[in-house]
């Protein structure tokens, strides 16, 4: 290991631990970053500081080295997702909500795409066949919601049904564009995108068989006593192998981790064990990944400074619009504010681990562009959500 | 049961991903599919071994010897889960688990207990080195042409029964640890193997830069000796001490303010000491010893730092222990077997003697005459880093001692886990008896 590379990584180290207080402890702030703090999100920034793209302490040699590590992390972000969805709990949920939530998302991912693809267009972006798959990926990355985020806002004074609907739908609306996307990579791919095996039905296969094989594999393998050594043991080596075997088949790693974690749920006596651990070890590796995130962004300025404010503006006009659409069709006969969708800007760790598994499926300036634009957006939006959420929340009350 | 199906199941999902890749890899995720697959295989191996009586860590290194690159991975594409590349990155995290282990031993270390038994750590750790480097250089020197050591020109042999001599008296802290906190013993034996370990580390660091010194020459008597030699010689030590005693005031300062992220902080400490220290010609294992023992012994954070240590040592150890097993070279031990018996038995004999004698020599308890012996038997990555600097000083003896030390080390780091789980039984320190 070079001395250049130590050198970086001893920063790194202090970087992040000092982040890691900073970003989960307790400190206080100014308000306006407070967010950012809050969220973790102030890394991806770090990563950019600190990466090829802002001071380059880190160089292309380093980057790879770590590059295993952000596979794993996209595994443990996607089986932390999949192993909260236990099929007994969601049931207990109206469908309305259910629905609402899902037509906000999509409204915001169709409304997205649709804007960013006639930038791209317009300003003649990348190869020509790659522009609508990389819309329809940044509109999908723009469809969920950061559930860290609006439990974070959540806690201040809200009405409860407003909260109710706000905590429920951030839990759930990635998935749809979570799906989404992995598919829509597979019958639409990007020109640079790695082949997949056996085509789009093969991927899907292959996609299903693994992330039922490994939620079979964690909930045999998963201790029955509580022995937290053992039960990290064996998280961490199924995510690595899951995540692993996923990125060599050039298939999704977090489609493949979200259905292991989602079916070791739905099996597993032992799953809140398994999600307290998750959950607990999820910090350190998420501080980890948006600041590996971060550093692997190849911006191209003056386009991301077109296209970003673009994103971020069509983004919140889908959540308010497509959150008006899922109020009138589904909640209007409840005490939910129609301007729920205010309340649904927050954006984060789905978003970003999808948009870096788009972007390691493939070499394509797109690719790159899809991933830089979302983590921007992130950005963003980690820095007005709570404003915008809490102005128009408390005034767009139905009378 | 369902511990079998799922690592069927595991087997079998990666089997169908290597059957599917073809010759297509890409590094980082081929090791992230290694890692999964070592930390499974070789933990649940590691348990069904405990039924035969064997510490788990035997289990890890089999794991490592039979998927890696020397074995399975030869046969075919397929098979190939632990291949080099796949073990060379995976080797990054070596750095971690060495620190780790370092800064457990030196926490396990309390004043108290050392100074109770400081005559016989004194004692065993000088016998011990004196004995081992004697025998096993007097069998190179006057046996290793007989043995299997190849033709070698007759002016590199006292310098290869020197060398060979210092190398052998290495001994592995890792497996030492890894045995003691699977067992959870405690006792004499267990006090005196840990520090003994410690003081060794610092007699055979200065003792092999002295022989090198030597060595060197002798194979060039017209090199005039080297002055800056003892100046960092003792640079190393005292400046690895120094470093030590600071890294344990800071990450006691840390806990004391902060505390926050303590396993984070170990992680980093210990990966940063292992592989940045030498680059100022310090011990990085000596120094987190150091600092170990600081934090347990001048500070209220002992415990908390252990309890920090060991709850993340399982995964580390797992990775650590089949790594090692992969990188045992088994070419190395096929094609001087005889020799490396030899050496072995030899080295063995050495380590029972000299502990024995310093033990009674000083009074120690009968456990401690009898048993301490088998934690020194295990040998692996501190003779390997002996063998880096020879190749780089001394390259005309560097590929026959390449040869014997790595077969030795693949019959001592298979030995030494069982022997000292034995021992430890036998002298009664662990719950269980064999």
């Amino acid at each position: 290991m070079s001395t250049s590379t130590l050198l970086v990584l001893a920063g790194l180290s202090v970087l992040v631990l000092a982040g890691a207080r900073w970003g989960f402890g307790r400190q206080q702030l100014p308000p306006v970053l407070q967010p950012l703090a809050d969220s973790g999100i102030g890394f991806i920034a770090l990563g950019v500081l600190i990466g090829p793209q802002g001071a380059a302490l880190i160089t292309g040699d380093t980057l790879r080295q770590m590059a295993p590590m952000l596979v794993i992390a996209l595994g443990w972000i996607g089986f932390l997702f999949g192993a909260h969805l236990e099929l007994r709990l969601l049931r207990r949920y109206p469908q309305g909500l259910y629905a609402a939530g899902f037509t906000a998302a999509m409204a915001t991912a169709a409304l997205v795409a649709l804007v960013v693809w006639w930038v791209l267009e317009t300003l003649q972006v990348g190869m020509e066949v790659n522009r609508i798959p990389a819309a329809v990926a940044m509109g999908l990355c723009a469809a969920g919601t950061a559930p860290a985020g609006v439990f974070r806002f959540t806690q201040r004074t809200l009405r409860q049904a407003d909260r109710n609907a706000m905590q429920f739908i951030s839990a759930t609306d990635d998935l749809p564009p979570l799906v989404l996307l992995a598919i829509s990579s597979m019958f639409l791919p990007l020109s640079g995108a790695f082949p997949s095996h056996g085509g789009a039905w093969g991927w899907l296969a292959l996609s299903l068989g693994l992330g039922v094989a490994l939620g079979l594999a964690t909930h045999w393998l998963f201790p029955k006593a509580d022995n937290i050594r053992e039960n990290s043991l064996i998280l961490l080596g199924i995510v690595s192998l899951g995540a692993g075997a996923s990125a060599l088949l050039h298939i999704s790693p977090i489609v493949v981790t979200v259905l292991g974690g989602a079916v070791f749920a739905n099996l597993s006596p032992r799953k809140e064990s398994a999600y307290g651990l998750l959950a607990q070890r999820e910090h350190s590796l998420y501080a980890v990944f948006l600041l590996v995130a971060g550093m692997e962004l190849l911006f191209d300025w003056g386009t991301l400074a077109l296209i970003t404010p673009a994103y971020v503006l069509a983004r919140g006009l889908g959540k308010v619009l497509g959150g008006w659409m899922g109020w009138r069709l589904f909640l209007s006969k409840t005490p939910v504010s129609p301007l729920i969708g205010t309340g649904l800007l927050f954006q984060g760790g789905m978003a970003v681990a999808m948009a870096v598994g788009f972007q390691q499926a493939s070499h394509a300036y797109l690719a790159d562009l899809v991933a830089s634009v979302v983590l921007a957006s992130v950005l963003v939006n980690d820095l007005l959500a709570p404003f915008l959420a809490r102005w128009f929340l408390t005034r767009g009350r139905p009378s | 049961m369902s511990r079998m199906a799922g690592l069927f199941m595991v087997l079998g999902l990666v089997l169908l991903t290597r059957t599917l890749l073809g010759d297509a890899t890409t590094t980082a995720a081929d090791a992230a599919l290694g890692l999964g697959f070592v930390l499974i295989t070789a933990y649940l191996a590691g348990l069904y071994i405990r039924r035969f009586q064997l510490p788990s860590v035997t289990g890890y290194l089999l794991t490592g010897m039979l998927c890696g690159p020397f074995l399975l991975s030869r046969t075919h594409p397929v098979l190939a889960v632990l291949n080099q590349p796949v073990v060379d990155t995976l080797r990054l995290l070596d750095a971690v688990a060495l620190g780790m282990i370092a800064l457990n031993a030196g926490g396990r270390l309390r004043i108290a207990t050392v100074q109770g038994h400081l005559h016989t750590i004194l004692a065993v750790a000088v016998l011990q080195v004196a004995f081992v480097s004697l025998a096993v250089g007097t069998l190179v020197y006057f046996g290793g042409g007989y043995l299997g050591m190849g033709e070698i020109p007759p002016a590199l042999i006292p310098v290869l029964a020197l060398l060979f001599g210092v190398i052998a008296t290495a001994n592995s802290p890792a497996t030492a640890l890894a045995v003691i906190q699977e067992y959870k013993a405690s006792g004499p034996v267990t006090d005196v193997v840990l520090a003994v370990t410690v003081v060794k580390d610092v007699v055979v660091i200065t003792l092999f830069t002295l022989t090198l010194s030597l060595a060197s020459l002798m194979l060039n008597p017209q090199e005039v000796a080297d002055a800056a030699g003892p100046a960092l010689l003792a640079w190393e030590v005292l400046g690895s001490i120094l470093a030590g005693l600071l890294l344990g005031w800071l990450v006691a300062l840390y806990m004391e303010r902060m505390g926050h992220e303590v396993p984070l902080l170990v992680l980093g400490v210990s990966f940063l000491s292992v592989t940045a220290l030498p680059a100022l010609h310090l011990s990085g294992m000596l120094a987190l010893m150091i600092a170990g023992a600081t934090i347990e012994n001048f500070s209220p954070h002992g415990e908390a730092l252990l309890r920090a240590v060991e709850r993340h040592s399982l995964p580390v150890f797992v990775v650590f222990f089949t790594i090692a097993g992969a990188s045992l070279n088994l070419d190395a031990l096929w094609t001087s077997l005889p020799f490396a018996l030899s050496l072995m038995l030899t080295r063995l004999a050495g380590t029972y003697l000299g502990t024995a004698s310093g033990a009674s020599l000083s009074n120690a308890p009968r456990s401690v005459r009898n048993y301490s012996w088998s934690g020194f038997v295990a040998q692996a990555g501190v003779s390997l880093g002996f063998l880096t600097l020879v190749g780089q000083r001394l390259p005309e003896v560097a590929p026959v001692l390449t040869t014997g030390v790595l077969a030795l080390i693949a019959l001592n780091q298979v030995l030494g886990p069982v022997l000292f789980r034995f021992g430890l039984a036998w002298s009664g320190e662990t719950k269980e008896t064999p």
